[in-house]
């Protein structure tokens, strides 16, 4: 489903990723962890398709097509879903207005006819429940005045009204006590399926304990630096990033 | 023939006998067309204007269709085309004894003694040229008068229409507006172009608020690409009254808009919000005026601007506190964004007081759409122009939802959304 093969990109000359090489399957959740700064935003970012991001090398194929060639609106129309560490706060545009036009104009994408407004609201009121998402926040502004953990739930039901095929959740455990965990990684357990994939990025093994992974990765200076099962974020908890550090770093002297 | 020497010449045609006229008309000769050295008209005049060979309007004869979209709206409605009312498009709904809807020029033979106890008395013509200008000649446009405790249930709908199909032409629109004591008026001016030509528009509008009196007036100005307006109002309203002046200006070549209060009896409040647009070449410039006569008045100003491509928008808001308008509490802001690179925003707070004892504040900020947002919306598959209308509805929305009439409002966001 998605290929990275030797990304490198970076922000004003300050190269950030050194060379990522990830493949994803559908079915499959990969968690890619690791220290502060070793890149994991920037990863996620340069995949949603931040302009503020240049690629000087490497390719990113998704399903087939060169994601990196695409406008961030085309990544999501293909079936790419970034919820986002900090989702951003739009006063005047209402929810479920900027939700119906999301939805619409992915349909029109697929050559599919906008949604009527009964059917939508039936349908927006079913993955609310799917995502224990209270319905005052959907007459509101988007994200307005949202707490954090209503943010994250919000960036939640997103994902599920878009239904994409790949969603990358950017640190969407961080700030979120563990009832906000548990809602929001009870979400994601319910709409993970064989045709779809999830790429969570995280600091802490906490989440993964509620969504479990099939692959974990860490991402240190800009590469992926070791790779395994469920078992290495259990270890990494156990013994932090510095014995990676530290075997990473004496390889390379 | 220059419209600066027909408007001589046609001067010379008048009966001398109407001091008003003969003395703005000195006034207006005296003072001439506002030139850039104007502190007030620092940025455009409209000397090169009257240098054209402008028709007057009076001469011509043409009854083109016109756009009735707004007539969707149910209203007391008074259309006039070129300065004379369209009488088949007109309409009354509200019988409400000692109310009056009609023309100026028919107020001038029915209600003489009433339309000269107001007219030429709220707007100056010392200073400002165009006005006098605007006096100096038989006034056209609209009179209405509400009597006292009257609480009219439909607005008044009062479209002008400037035909400039044939030539170039110009035209002056008068309005007076007068509301007694506890009555209550809503009022849609809606300010039209038909033609490609060239057209000036010199409008003066007078409100006379009486006490506890409740106003909300929404003005919008659509022109076509080759039309200017100029549009000086002058509110006075006396204690205890409200009014709420929405002014929105989408499209014309040139857009000036003076727009003045007094508030001249205690606890006196007033709500002054405009939207502008501006895109192409085009130009708007709102100047402003508030002043606090009396003590414990409110003025909320809020404008806000979206600028496209070259254009250019000037916001001027005087607020001026006189020395017995004690406990005034005035705000002001003027927010901008501008989409273009060549864009121009001239924006000048200016605020005299001279009371001890208010509360003023004032603000203005230029920037961009903001990049975050945009992103936000593009990652959920929301093409980039969808997206920025979207955001700039958002912004605009805070001005727009003040205007309680749902067509007028449905009418501007449908202009934000073809037109950006």
């Amino acid at each position: 489903m998605l290929r990275i093969e030797n990304l490198h990109a970076g922000i004003e000359n300050k190269n950030i990723l050194n060379g990522i090489n990830l493949t994803i399957r559908p079915g499959e959740v990969h968690a890619i962890m690791g220290p502060n700064g070793a890149g994991k935003s920037t990863l996620s970012s340069v995949l949603a398709g931040k302009n503020e991001y240049t690629v000087s090398q490497g390719k990113v194929e998704f399903d087939g097509k060169d994601l990196l060639d695409m406008s961030p609106e085309d990544r999501a129309r293909e079936g790419l879903f970034l919820a986002f560490q900090y989702p951003v706060e739009i006063p005047g545009v209402s929810n479920t207005n900027f939700l119906k036009t999301a939805v619409n104009e992915q349909r029109k994408y697929r050559g599919l006819a906008p949604m009527e407004a009964t059917d939508f609201l039936k349908f927006m009121r079913e993955k609310m429940e799917l995502v224990e998402m209270d319905k005052s926040l959907t007459s509101r502004s988007l994200n307005e005045g949202f707490s954090g953990g209503e943010k994250k739930r919000n960036e939640i039901f997103q994902m599920a009204m878009l239904a994409p095929k790949l969603a990358i959740l950017d640190e969407t455990d961080s700030g979120l006590d563990i009832d906000a965990l548990r809602l929001v990684s009870n979400g994601v357990n319910k709409l993970r399926s064989k045709d779809n994939a999830f790429v969570v990025i995280t600091h802490y093994q906490r989440l993964l304990d509620y969504i479990v992974p099939d692959f974990v990765h860490v991402l240190y200076k800009g590469k992926i630096v070791k790779s395994g099962t469920a078992e290495l974020a259990k270890e990494l908890e156990q013994k932090g990033y510095d014995w990676i550090k530290t075997e990473v770093d004496t390889q390379n002297v | 023939m220059s419209l600066l020497q027909q408007i001589k010449e046609k001067d010379l045609l008048k009966a001398p006998s109407n001091a008003l006229q003969k003395e703005a008309m000195s006034t207006f000769l005296a003072k001439g067309i506002p030139s850039r050295k104007h502190e007030e008209w620092k940025y455009f005049s409209f000397k090169n204007t009257f240098e054209q060979e402008l028709v007057w309007a009076d001469n011509l004869n043409s009854q083109p269709p016109i756009n009735t979209q707004l007539h969707a709206i149910q209203a007391n409605r008074l259309v006039f085309i070129n300065g004379k009312l369209a009488s088949q498009y007109s309409q009354l709904l509200d019988q409400i004894p000692g109310l009056i809807v009609s023309s100026i020029a028919e107020a001038s033979t029915n209600h003489s003694n009433l339309l000269n106890a107001y007219f030429g008395k709220l707007a100056a013509t010392t200073n400002e040229s165009l006005n006098a200008l605007n006096t100096a000649f038989d006034p056209q446009g609209s009179f209405v008068y509400v009597p006292q405790g009257a609480i009219c249930k439909h607005p008044f709908f009062i479209q002008h229409i400037t035909a400039a199909t044939e030539q170039a032409s110009f035209s002056q629109i008068r309005n007076l507006w007068v509301i007694e004591a506890n009555a209550q008026a809503h009022f849609i001016e809606s300010y039209e172009s038909i033609g490609e030509k060239l057209s000036l528009t010199n409008v003066v509008s007078e409100i006379a608020v009486a006490e506890n009196a409740v106003v909300n007036a929404y003005k919008l100005q659509q022109q076509q690409s080759a039309a200017q307006l100029n549009h000086y109002t002058q509110i006075n309203q006396a204690a205890h009254s409200n009014v709420k002046q929405i002014t929105i200006s989408i499209s014309g070549a040139i857009i000036r808009n003076n727009l003045h209060f007094k508030l001249n009896g205690t606890a006196a409040n007033c709500v002054l919000h405009g939207l502008y647009v501006t895109d192409k070449k085009r130009l708007v410039d709102n100047h402003t005026r508030v002043d606090h006569v009396s003590p414990h008045c409110t003025s909320d100003e809020k404008y806000k601007g979206i600028l496209l491509d070259e254009s250019t928008a000037v916001f001027n808001g005087k607020i001026q506190v006189h020395l017995d308008a004690q406990k005034t509490a005035a705000y002001q802001r003027n927010q901008n964004i501008l989409l273009s690179d060549h864009a121009t925003i001239y924006t000048k707070p200016q605020l005299e007081i001279f009371a001890d004892d208010v509360k003023c504040t004032h603000g203005a900020t230029i920037g961009r759409l903001d990049e975050k947002s945009l992103f936000y919306l593009r990652s959920r598959g929301i093409p980039e122009n969808v997206a920025k209308s979207m955001l700039l509805k958002a912004y605009a929305k805070d001005i727009t939802d003040l205007i309680e009439e749902p067509e007028l409002t449905q009418l501007i966001s449908q202009f934000i959304e073809d037109n950006i």
